[in-house]
């Protein structure tokens, strides 16, 4: 436009010149007013180019003004991304701790649970062992009382009549204590069984239990694969909340492309440090192989 | 006398229902809370019968510990379970090549378990 411009006002000195020669060789006042008149309107016609120029200038914008303005959606821009990289770190660290609590949680209840089901067979086991340890020691007591009644009987042989009833009467009533005792024995030795069955349906419900709380230890292992991704991720929204200092387009992109690099790394070191352990299709109880 | 088996797992739980199941079947259980933690308790151990170990592990995984165990002659002919959620083919094999007797995947079914390792260690 500067160019056409200049032509242009070039162009209407020399229409100028040309026209003020032409009025003075033919000398008329008509010529000098009509010539004047030409040279006005191409004056104006330069005017009305020139103005126009400006107004195309300033709708476009000056090109140092373009300049500051890409700078600026530059500037603005990044300060989005480390706005966004630092809440996208804190609510990453933040689910991060939560998870973290939820699985110690979850495993301190499992621990308990299992160690409180264990508590109850194992004293079921023992209550059921020491009412069959009691049952054998009356039996043997019923068995030494017995024979030490027919030792007693057998040394009674040789004495008076008087003291042989009166043995036959003591006789009579250790013995009537001793059938009560029997009987006895046997609701201790019956209840002994009972116990013992008892014990060994408590061991196979804790047996069926044991398979279905190791779920606990799957879902353990999912979380802390998850919470091994969000740090990796957590890291990535740190260093965008750390910024950069790019100032032009291609320091922009340039930033844009590393953040987009470390995330690569990030991920690929957290698949190489573990993959994901839990891929059963089908989470019924376990196949065994031996090879 | 009872069979004595290593059983080695960084799940504290997982422990205590492997060594609930292998007590009340009679045989002595060692625990161990990873690979290194298993190494240390039977150091000086003549022999244990049988070792039952998690892949997924800190310090020292499963894989590990059994090429370390297969290193040394006491336990070089010792039966290996690996029991792990691991299922993969891909796992499977480094662990027979590592020295593995068996591969169980969890969740482990006690009776099944009790089963193979009856007919592992008699």
């Amino acid at each position: 436009m500067k160019i056409f411009s200049r032509s242009a006002l070039i162009g209407s000195l020399a229409s100028g010149i040309l026209l003020a020669g032409h009025a003075l060789y033919f000398g008329t006042m008509e010529v000098v007013l009509a010539n004047a008149l030409v040279f006005m309107l191409i004056v104006a016609s330069w005017g009305y180019l020139l103005s126009q120029s400006d107004s195309s200038q300033k709708v476009r914008g000056h090109p140092d003004a373009a300049v500051s303005g890409d700078s600026l959606f530059i500037q603005e821009s990044s300060a989005f991304h480390v706005q966004l990289g630092n809440e996208m770190s804190d609510q990453l660290s933040s689910a991060h701790t939560e998870l973290g609590n939820t699985q110690a949680i979850l495993s301190d209840a499992i621990v308990k649970l299992v160690s409180n089901f264990i508590a109850i067979s194992d004293g079921v086991r023992e209550l059921s062992q020491q009412a069959g340890s009691f049952s054998k020691q009356v039996h043997q007591l019923i068995g030494d009382a017995s024979s030490m009644l027919k030792s007693s009987e057998r040394s009674a042989d040789g004495s008076t009549p008087n003291e042989t009833n009166s043995v036959a009467r003591s006789n009579k009533q250790v013995e009537a204590m001793m059938r009560e005792l029997i009987g006895f024995n046997e609701t201790v030795t019956q209840n002994a069984l009972e116990l013992n069955t008892i014990y060994a349906k408590v061991e196979q419900n804790v047996l069926v239990v044991i398979s279905t709380l190791q779920f606990q230890d799957m879902s353990s292992q999912l979380i802390e694969h998850a919470r091994m991704r969000m740090a990796a991720l957590k890291e990535i929204a740190k260093e965008m909340g750390r910024g950069g200092d790019s100032s032009s387009q291609r320091e922009y992109m340039e930033q844009i492309a590393a953040y987009n690099r470390l995330l690569q790394k990030h991920v690929a070191s957290a698949d190489r440090h573990k993959s994901n352990p839990v891929a059963q299709k089908d989470f019924g109880t376990g196949d065994i192989e031996l090879f | 006398m009872a069979k004595i088996i290593l059983a080695v797992d960084d799940s504290t739980s997982i422990r205590q229902m492997v060594a609930f199941t292998l007590k009340s079947a009679g045989y002595t259980v060692i625990e161990a809370v990873d690979g290194q933690d298993g190494l240390d308790k039977i150091k000086g151990q003549a022999t244990v019968d049988l070792v039952l170990t998690d892949q997924n592990m800190p310090r020292m995984d499963g894989l590990t510990l059994i090429k370390t165990l297969r290193g040394q002659p006491q336990f070089s002919a010792t039966p290996i379970l690996m029991l792990t959620t691991e299922s993969s083919d891909e796992m499977k094999t480094q662990g027979r090549a590592a020295g593995a007797t068996g591969w169980i995947v969890k969740p482990f079914d006690p009776h099944k378990l009790l089963e193979v390792i009856k007919k592992v260690i008699g």
